[in-house]
């Protein structure tokens, strides 16, 4: 039993490879038998540690000679084991995590009753026959009539999410369906005041807020249940999501004021920035989108940039200066600015629900039209508005964030303008960011830049980027990590990547390094033209030996064309392509017809001795 | 009682050197171009050239299957070759899949997105633009599935997203879709597998080119160009292949990073002929030593 089951395993695979390699329409019994081979693969990895362990465990033991390397064998397996499986001091992916949220856990058991939703229905029964949508199964219910032909309600416990949403809508491809969970999402969804902010996440089995818990919000969710569970749950929601993280107010930027978006989050002391609740990605970047950003520049305004720059020690190269002055001139333009905010203003088509696409097929509809053409004009900027924007954009001393007041004191200026307005600011890049790129540029090739320059140029990307990892820091203290498992092992600065980055790297490194002395050496006390043969291989060796540098270019260079076929090189591809492919082809096909039929002797059981002798 | 043996001659001293004078020359030999920053002019061959235009003629938006297989024992030979295929790829706007056989491969691709795409490509998007499918066990088991059916064994990438949702990944179900494969191979498993388990079976459905080490490249020779369209030998190949991309990719004076292949081959060629040197050099003692 013990060789049979091994036996007929490597049997079974083999026959089965083979078939499917002969047989495309097998060709899946090939894959399966394959990843059963990656597993056992991957488990011989597992098995191969512990025959380490235990082969140098017995040497330790019994003192053997060299037990001492097996001593560093094993402590080193054992620690690279650990603190590669453990993820030592690896940072979690944020990816991952939830930045700006706070959970808590409620089953779904523990939810309100009165935040158990539904809606009648008259669909047929069969709709719930297949498996619904795993992120609902929990929450989502149905009563179906007592001939158990016809469901009469759906239900949802809790409020229904964006995702579970459209996976429901999804899970039947019939408008009735649909619009019964149209319905039912419009009723399963939370108060206004808490829309957008808090949330039930199914898969974590918790209630989770974006940023603080506001006291009006507190009290609505506290109205849902008396119950000693919820109540608790809310205790601990509101206390966790307002903890307060602090930035020391010291070397603050410049001018450095709160964006009026987020006052009610952050306020600055005298010593310190307070900001209540986690901080989102959404958070950090308005709290680091306080400097001012590029934009278009006049021509004198680029001379005078250029005079500042060639006037400090080292002065500026004529490519040196085209390059700014191209740079600069390349810059965004306000005629883009107008296009994008008048295109902003078309009006967009709209989307019909389930439910008015559904009254349309009883009315009798045939074809359905998804969509709801577009109504009204678009606005274009008037001649006062663009001139407006202009007197903003070409004066430095006024900040882009006056555009939209100037824009609506001029004239008609809709929402989805000032959302395309501040999409547009938002991709160009900082005053800091673009005198660095053009560092890069100046800097390329032989280019040089003084370190006063280098300073002028500098200063502010410094300022930003010290500012960003303030900020960032911030973020993650204020962050409650969710899955201190989720980072890459191999992350930088971890354990891990010590251990590779400076002892297995080198290590290996070196020890195929030592290739290049002992064949050296070997090539002075070994390689001897004793025979014919032995003539014949060195010659060729010194070829390919010359042939793999740049001397066999240099060496033979002078022949002419006619004897182009002398030059070292092309007697090296000609070595290599003919003379080693014709030897190495004859070794292949030979070896091929021994693995044949080596297979054949395995597969047939013929051939045992790769299960070993059974001693153990 | 005096020594009868005659005095070991000059010839006899020499052919008796202690090796440790050989491992000290040939020290020399690399330490002192790397030193003095030797290079010498490369002139691409035939095969870095077919390399070459079988990448640069893939379409903008192709995809590419970049497998680095190889660990820190053979990066000197290949990182260069890996970077300049990461290079070449990311110019011609290439959709870049990157994995590996080996189990000390993922810093390998790691270190390669660091060095070319985030360094010189930032508005490349990972998952749109190129994606990390990291290192699965299994050898040639590996290439045999997913050459059929990639789902079978990637469900994730590297990072553990769900394949399904990496936009770049939604409409590939095996490794058949992929306009190219490329291989950087250090041995097995590695090219000669991709040869048996990928090409050949496929021939009409997969195409392959190799950057490999010197020690495989005879081995590789007979397949080519039938199943390979070409090869890269050893960081000769590299430096060969890193000059067509560069003269043609980058303007000015490219990065370090760009520049390894060719500044590997001045040690390279200084140790070559110290090799041929000492070979002579044994073989002359030899005939002395026999006339004495």
């Amino acid at each position: 039993m013990k060789q049979l089951i091994p036996l007929l395993i490597a049997a079974t695979c083999g026959i089965v490879l083979i078939i499917t390699a002969f047989i495309p329409a097998t060709v899946t019994w090939g894959e399966v038998a394959a990843v059963w081979f990656d597993i056992l693969a991957a488990i011989a990895f597992v098995l191969g540690g512990a025959n380490l362990l235990k082969i140098h465990l017995q040497r330790i033991s019994e003192q053997e000679e060299g037990w001492a390397y097996s001593g560093i064998t094993v402590v080193t397996f054992l620690l690279t084991l650990i603190v590669g499986l453990l993820k030592w001091n690896v940072p979690p992916n944020l990816d991952q995590e939830f930045l700006g949220e706070t959970f808590v856990r409620v089953p779904v058991e523990q939810i309100p009753e009165s935040m158990h939703y539904s809606v009648p229905v008259d669909l047929p029964a069969e709709l719930v026959h297949h498996h619904l949508p795993l992120s609902s199964h929990r929450q989502f219910s149905v009563e179906i009539n007592e001939s158990g032909e016809r469901i009469t309600s759906i239900g949802f416990i809790g409020w229904m999410t964006a995702n579970q949403k459209r996976e429901l809508t999804q899970h039947h491809q019939r408008l009735d369906w649909q619009c019964a969970i149209d319905q039912l999402a419009e009723t399963a969804s939370p108060p206004p005041e808490l829309n957008g902010v808090v949330r039930y996440v199914p898969n974590h089995r918790s209630l989770s807020v974006d940023g603080p818990l506001a006291l009006e919000g507190e009290t609505l969710l506290r109205s849902q249940s008396e119950t000693a569970d919820w109540q608790k749950s809310i205790d601990q929601l509101a206390e966790k999501s307002r903890r307060i993280t602090q930035i020391p107010a010291a070397d603050l930027p410049e001018g450095f004021e709160i964006p009026e978006s987020i006052l009610d989050r952050v306020s600055l002391g005298t010593e310190t920035i307070d900001i209540s609740g986690p901080i989102s990605q959404s958070l950090k970047e308005e709290l680091i989108d306080v400097f001012p950003r590029s934009r278009p520049m006049t021509s004198e305004q680029i001379d005078e940039f250029i005079q500042q720059l060639a006037k400090l020690p080292g002065g500026l190269t004529e490519p040196q200066t085209a390059f700014v002055r191209n740079s600069l001139e390349g810059a965004w333009t306000a005629d883009q600015l107008i296009v994008v905010l008048n295109e902003a203003d078309t009006p967009q088509p709209g989307k019909k629900s389930y439910c008015d696409l559904l009254a349309e097929q009883l009315a009798g509809g045939t074809v359905l039209l998804e969509t709801i053409p577009p109504s009204g004009n678009a606005t274009p900027l008037n001649e006062e508005q663009i001139a407006a924007l202009k007197s903003v954009l070409f004066d430095p001393a006024r900040s882009l964030h006056e555009i939209s007041a100037a824009l609506s004191t001029a004239g008609h200026f809709s929402q989805a303008q000032q959302s395309a307005l501040d999409e547009f600011l938002g991709k160009q890049p900082t005053i800091g960011t673009r005198n660095r790129q053009l560092v890069v540029g100046l800097l390329s090739g032989d280019q040089q830049l003084s370190p006063e320059q280098l300073d002028f140029l500098l200063a502010s990307y410094r300022e930003e980027h010290n500012w960003r990892e303030r900020v960032h820091a911030a973020m993650l203290a204020a962050h409650v990590t969710k899955y201190p498992w989720s980072g890459e092992y191999v992350a930088v600065g971890s354990p891990f990547w010590w251990s590779y980055e400076y002892a297995f790297t080198p290590l290996t490194a070196t020890m195929f390094s030592l290739l290049a002395f002992f064949v050296a050496s070997a090539a002075f006390r070994a390689f001897r033209a004793k025979n014919l043969d032995a003539f014949l291989l060195l010659g060729t060796a010194f070829i390919i030996l010359l042939g793999r540098t740049s001397a066999a270019v240099i060496l033979t260079a002078g022949l002419p064309d006619s004897l182009a076929f002398l030059r070292i090189e092309n007697i090296t591809m000609f070595i290599m392509s003919v003379i080693n492919t014709a030897g190495n082809r004859a070794i292949m096909i030979g070896i091929s017809l021994g693995i044949v039929s080596t297979s054949l002797k395995v597969l047939l059981g013929v051939d045992r001795s790769y299960l070993g002798s059974g001693d153990d | 009682m005096s020594d009868s043996s005659p005095a070991p001659t000059i010839v006899d001293r020499l052919a008796g050197l202690d090796r440790r004078w050989i491992f000290l020359l040939m020290l020399l030999a690399v330490a002192i171009p790397i030193l003095l920053e030797l290079k010498f002019p490369e002139t691409p061959s035939q095969q870095a050239i077919n390399v070459f235009n079988e990448i640069d003629s893939l379409p903008p938006g192709s995809k590419v299957l970049l497998s680095l297989d190889f660990d820190p024992s053979t990066e000197g030979e290949l990182r260069p070759m890996a970077s300049s295929f990461a290079l070449h790829c990311a110019k011609k706007d290439l959709k870049i899949y990157f994995m590996t056989l080996f189990p000390g491969g993922p810093p390998m691709v790691q270190q390669t997105i660091e060095q070319v795409i985030n360094a010189d490509f930032p508005d490349m998007v990972y998952g749109k633009d190129y994606v990390d499918l990291g290192f699965k066990p299994g050898y040639e088991g590996v290439i045999k599935v997913i050459i059929t059916n990639l789902r079978e064994l990637y469900t994730t990438d590297a990072r553990g997203t769900n394949i399904n949702q990496i936009p770049m990944c939604q409409d590939i179900e095996s490794v058949q879709d992929m306009d190219l494969i490329i291989d950087v191979s250090a041995g097995y498993p590695g090219c000669k597998e991709w040869v048996q388990y990928a090409r050949t079976p496929y021939p009409d459905r997969v195409k392959l080119v190799a950057g490999v080490t010197g020690v495989q490249a005879p081995y590789l020779y007979p397949y080519v160009p039938g199943q390979i369209i070409g090869l890269l030998g050893a960081i000769k190949g590299a430096a060969e292949y890193e000059k067509l991309v560069v003269d043609k990719y980058i303007e000015g004076e490219p990065r370090a990073v760009y520049q390894e292949g060719v500044r590997r081959m001045g040690p390279q060629l200084i140790a070559h002929l110290l090799m041929v040197f000492l070979i002579v050099a044994g073989n002359v003692l030899m005939f002395l030593q026999s006339r004495q």
